[in-house]
């Protein structure tokens, strides 16, 4: 099996499309730098307006708010939208040409034909698939930081705030910049196979298409229709709400709150990616083993 | 242990309504380089499909070395490296790494063998190249480096020489000749070049309608009925006297409409040699004896049955 899994960590690693995705990265991150310094200005004046107004006694209590959007606060920020619009993208991407492209390239059937394990093929794409996308997820948290560091600086105290669950703010407060770095990178590591799950329906596709195009596009469908449910119809959908693919990425946020984590959330939410996990990888499995080539 | 590497038993594969294959049975003994001609749409990618475990069969029976391919598909294609269709590879990975992730081979005897066998057919110097530079001759190569890998012992062609320029289908002939007399493998070819087969192959079976027409070795099915060419003066007078001192040993006899003045003398066996003897005894001149070229071309389009309809796909 891991010989299965690193030959299929080569083939993914030849692939141009990792040349988009840093690009991608790199526009998303120029973006970010521009919307979090003009974000940083205006905060700064009001913050600062607010203090003027404050009795001398308090101004001492409460921080120096150019220290609370710093770097690290930049990361948080970024990464939000990093792993709820853009890296879901690259996973699809990934996961769409796993099984499609082989068939479309023909090394599927030279493959098959030597009566290798068509099991062991399946699951090892699979994996290799969420190896990838994990390399990404932690790549690109690191080098979100760093840039946030060198361009935003970086304090000791860090606020509280995008560090707790959506849509339930509690008020914001303080933590330590070690506390919020550990939760940063956690929050990355969940979104990795938060993103696993939810790239698994176009590798799921992929096993019936061959296109990896087709398969792609088909996951993409799926998981921007489920986050518009969720977003648009979430009362009326209360039943369904949650066994969407998008449920999988409430848990993010949640991994965010060092302190209070709700881990009856997290729990729930892993319980939905491992529904993801075993319908799209058992369904290939199935697939492969009685379709002929 | 059985004398046969694959023995195919009265398999029927049907896609639909369209019979693909429709009771074919065969053998290949071992050591051999085994040819399956066949027109177009005969059965023979179908064929090797099923021998290869990548279609199921609706009924009969596969066996490699006696064991069942549908019962024990990894076990019986263990030694078997099959290409079936064009060459297929990653074109953005190296010759070598195509070779490890396609024949999953590891170790230091595996990295030995795979290096010798690159130098066999020719490779070895393009091993760190990507498969995107490859020519269709290089990647027909690199084909059969991988088939014959990690240690095949039957190796299984679907028309290797498609698509090659002519420098490229003798390279490969060779090859393919060498891989059973060089380094012992039987071979499986398949192909509607009917001159590359009889070039090639040592054992022949002519696939038509998913039916085995015929099978056996390549000079035995040949010698079926030779034909031989005459030119000799007076060929009506020639053609009355074959026929009186043969009598039934020549099985048909007339002039061709493309070459007049030459006799076709189809016989029972090979007797080129009493034609001509027989004919300059009577003192008829013999300027030409020779036996009829592409006796193969001529054997299919008896056996497929459809002589003309065939004639314009057949490249010879």
């Amino acid at each position: 099996m891991i010989l299965s899994i690193y030959h299929e960590i080569v083939k993914m690693a030849s692939q141009k499309k990792h040349y988009i995705m840093l690009i991608g990265y790199a526009f998303l991150m120029t973006l970010m730098v521009f919307v979090y310094w003009k974000f940083q200005n205006r905060f700064f004046g009001e913050a600062e307006r607010m203090l003027q107004g404050m009795p001398y006694i308090m101004q001492k209590m409460i921080p120096d708010p150019s220290k609370l959007c710093d770097g690290l606060m930049f990361a948080r920020f970024s990464c939000m939208i990093l792993f709820w619009v853009v890296m879901p993208i690259f996973a699809f991407m990934f996961a769409g040409e796993a099984i499609a492209c082989e068939q479309q390239d023909g090394t599927l059937r030279a493959y098959l034909s030597r009566g290798f394990s068509r099991t062991q093929f399946v699951v090892a794409k699979f994996i290799a698939v969420f190896l990838v996308i994990l390399f990404y997820s932690m790549l690109f948290a690191a080098l979100t930081m760093l840039i946030g560091i060198v361009f935003f600086g970086f304090s000791k105290m860090q606020i509280t705030l995008f560090m707790s669950s959506v849509g339930e703010f509690p008020p914001p407060g303080l933590v330590s910049a070690k506390k919020a770095i550990l939760s940063y990178y956690l929050a990355t590591l969940y979104s990795a196979f938060a993103m696993s799950a939810i790239s698994s329906v176009s590798f799921m596709i992929s096993a019936f298409v061959k296109r990896m195009t087709v398969a792609a596009t088909g996951g993409l469908v799926f998981f921007f229709v489920s986050l518009i449910m969720q977003l648009a119809f979430s009362d009326l959908i209360e039943d369904i709400k949650p066994f969407l693919i998008t449920r999988v990425l409430d848990g993010y946020s949640q991994m965010f709150t060092v302190d209070a984590v709700n881990w009856d959330s997290i729990i729930k939410s892993v319980a939905v990616m491992c529904i993801y996990w075993s319908v799209c990888v058992a369904t290939p499995v199935v697939v492969l083993n009685i379709k002929e080539y | 242990m059985s004398d046969y590497v694959l023995t195919v038993e009265n398999v029927v594969k049907s896609f639909g309504k369209f019979r693909a294959l429709d009771g074919a049975s065969l053998s290949i003994p071992k050591g051999t380089i085994f040819g399956i001609i066949g027109p177009n749409g005969a059965g023979k990618s179908t064929l090797l499909r099923i021998v290869t475990s990548l279609a199921h069969p609706d009924s009969g029976k596969v066996t490699v070395n006696g064991i069942n391919v549908e019962a024990y598909p990894k076990k019986a294609l263990k030694g078997i490296g099959a290409i079936v269709d064009s060459p297929a590879f990653y074109p953005d990975l190296t010759a070598r790494q195509n070779l490890d992730i396609l024949s999953r081979g590891t170790g230091k005897r595996y990295k030995t063998r795979r290096e010798e066998l690159s130098e066999y057919t020719g490779i070895v110097a393009w091993l760190n190249h990507r498969v995107r530079e490859f020519s269709l001759g290089m990647k027909q190569r690199l084909a059969i480096t991988l088939a014959l890998l990690p240690d095949s012992h039957f190796v299984i062609l679907d028309e290797p020489t498609n698509g090659l320029d002519p420098n490229g289908i003798v390279d490969i002939r060779t090859l393919i000749r060498n891989l059973g007399s060089e380094l012992g493998k039987t071979v499986l070819v398949t192909s509607h070049m009917l001159g590359e087969i009889e070039k090639i192959c040592s054992n022949i079976a002519i696939l038509n309608h998913g039916k085995i027409a015929a099978q056996g070795p390549m000079e035995e099915i040949l010698r079926r009925s030779p034909v031989t060419l005459i030119r000799a003066t007076e060929p009506e007078r020639a053609e009355a006297l074959l026929k009186e001192t043969f009598g039934p040993r020549i099985l048909s006899i007339r002039q061709p409409d493309d070459a007049p003045g030459v006799l076709r003398v189809e016989t029972e066996s090979e007797c080129a040699a009493e034609l001509n003897e027989t004919l300059v005894k009577k003192g008829f001149a013999v300027s030409m004896l020779e036996n009829e070229p592409d006796r193969l071309e001529r054997l299919f389009l008896e056996l497929t049955g459809k002589e003309s309809a065939v004639r314009n796909e057949v490249k010879s």
